[in-house]
């Protein structure tokens, strides 16, 4: 299974690039990650969303449905695909540390 | 031509006579011919399912179909652009777009049933490629779960029906819901249709999750003058009359009249004879619910008319993308994933949704949509 380096431990992804153990998910990891999908620098807004979606998956267990991330956090579909380009399920769900969403995300 | 008949035999059978083939363009063009000799021997396409790609910058308008004989072409990625409305493209235009197709992908367009044009690529040359035809005035967009391309027919622009003007009515739609067509964000996709008089030559009401139709709401005009100039060139009076689905239309012995409450203002009498005119009262009718799609519990379907006349005067559509804007937002807050909008429509039911977007409910277009909705 592919890795990745985060200050000298290497965290398992999967062959997407979504990280294996959700659990072992932390702000570095996030950074980490946010690299791989062009995202150079995570802003408060990148971590609003990231934020959410992490809160989200903890209560529920899965990724919310993309209308909910929209309304909850308060930006449109657009300024998601802005803040993270590989959009809100490659890109954002990723960062978040959350496994592969397969639902609309 | 590559190869040659005895390298592809079933595709040189196809070419083979004087009316156009497909495959004749296919082997002009870099399209892997081998793939489609593969699905005409075996009975079976060489293409596997295909589906949402994730291109950075690209949140639609891409995708891709898989290939089962990787050997001969690994997959099948494409752009979808969005096309003008009504069908009109300038040569130059076409230039553009088969320039583009040379230099980024096999010399090859498709122009799709849904009203869009593909060009098939891979998915390195996608950003370039988009940024080419954006400088051009073109743009994709239109796969996945958002709002399809706004297609229309060709209108005032070149036809004596056009009741209102369609091409100008969904370029009105496609510019304010720009970004739904770009972002996929809804429960499924939505199609939609503009046609300029019942007509529907583009057979929105059948195919599009919604359509507008220009509709008129006062009765046929009669020339009776220009009636007996076609009655002595020809024209068969019993049979327009006939051919009225209502019974509607009356010989007196010297004219020809319409009983107004039987009318169902459709086209009929206008399209067989040059005297009778669509009334001046002018406005579309707004049904949603199309599909030919055979997934869902409805399977097939043809739209609920859900406002049989929302009238449009000076080219102004602001009332209608209001309520098309509203009408997306209740299906998108309220449909089950993957629901297209005419299942949603018969499972909360049509007076629920007027309910909820504030409209009068008008019962004889849920009883008898057909007949008469005014």
């Amino acid at each position: 299974m592919p890795a990745i380096n985060v200050g000298g431990i290497e965290i398992e992804v999967d062959e997407d690039g979504f990280i294996a153990d959700p659990s072992k998910w932390n702000e570095a990891v996030a950074k980490a990650l946010a690299e791989t999908e062009g995202v150079t620098e995570l802003t408060e807004d990148h971590w609003k969303v990231v934020n959410y979606l992490r809160q989200y998956y903890q209560q529920f267990g899965i990724a919310p449905m993309i209308r909910k991330l929209c309304k909850e956090t308060g930006y449109s579909l657009k300024q998601i695909y802005d803040l993270f380009p590989s959009g809100p399920a490659k890109g954002a769900c990723k960062i978040a540390g959350l496994p592969k969403p397969t639902g609309c995300v | 031509m590559p190869g040659d008949s005895k390298e592809f035999p079933l595709c040189h059978e196809l070419m083979k006579g004087r009316s156009p083939s497909h495959v004749r363009e296919l082997s002009n063009s870099r399209y892997p011919l081998a793939m489609y000799e593969h699905g005409l021997a075996t009975g079976e396409t060489a293409y596997g399912h295909g589906g949402y790609i994730s291109i950075p910058e690209l949140p639609s308008g891409v995708a891709v179909r898989n290939s089962c004989r990787p050997e001969i072409i690994e997959e099948s990625a494409y752009l979808r652009i969005l096309p003008p409305a009504g069908g009109w493209l300038s040569a130059v235009t076409l230039e553009k777009l088969a320039s583009c197709a040379e230099t980024y992908g096999k010399g090859l367009i498709h122009l799709t049933s849904g009203g869009t044009i593909e060009i098939y690529t891979t998915r390195e040359q996608m950003v370039p490629m988009v940024r080419e035809l954006n400088a051009a005035g073109l743009d994709i967009g239109s796969t996945g779960n958002d709002l399809r391309c706004l297609t229309a027919c060709c209108g005032p622009a070149r036809c004596d029906m056009a009741l209102i003007d369609a091409p100008a009515l969904a370029t009105y739609l496609g510019q304010r819901f720009i970004d739904e067509q770009q972002y996929p964000g809804y429960p499924q996709k939505v199609k939609s249709g503009v046609a300029g008089c019942p007509n529907d030559c583009i057979r929105a009401m059948m195919q599009k999750d919604h359509s507008f139709i220009g509709v008129y709401r006062d009765l046929p005009q009669i020339n009776n003058e220009v009636l007996a100039a076609w009655q002595e060139a020809g024209g068969d009076l019993a049979g327009l009359i006939a051919a009225c689905p209502a019974g509607a239309l009356t010989w007196t012995g010297t004219t020809l009249a319409i009983v107004p409450n039987k009318c169902w203002h459709c086209m009929a009498c206008i399209n067989l004879c040059p005297a009778i005119r669509p009334g001046r009262e002018r406005g579309v009718a707004w049904v949603a619910g199309g599909k030919y799609g055979h997934r869902g519990p409805q399977g097939p379907m043809v739209g609920y008319v859900l406002v049989p006349f929302i009238p449009v005067k000076d080219d102004d559509y602001t009332a209608i993308g209001d309520l098309f804007g509203a009408f997306l937002e209740l299906w998108a807050d309220n449909a089950r994933k993957k629901e297209r909008v005419g299942d949603f429509i018969a499972r909360v039911g049509p007076l629920w949704v007027l309910k909820e977007l504030g409209l009068k409910v008008e019962p004889q277009i849920l009883l008898s949509p057909k007949r008469n909705g005014f």
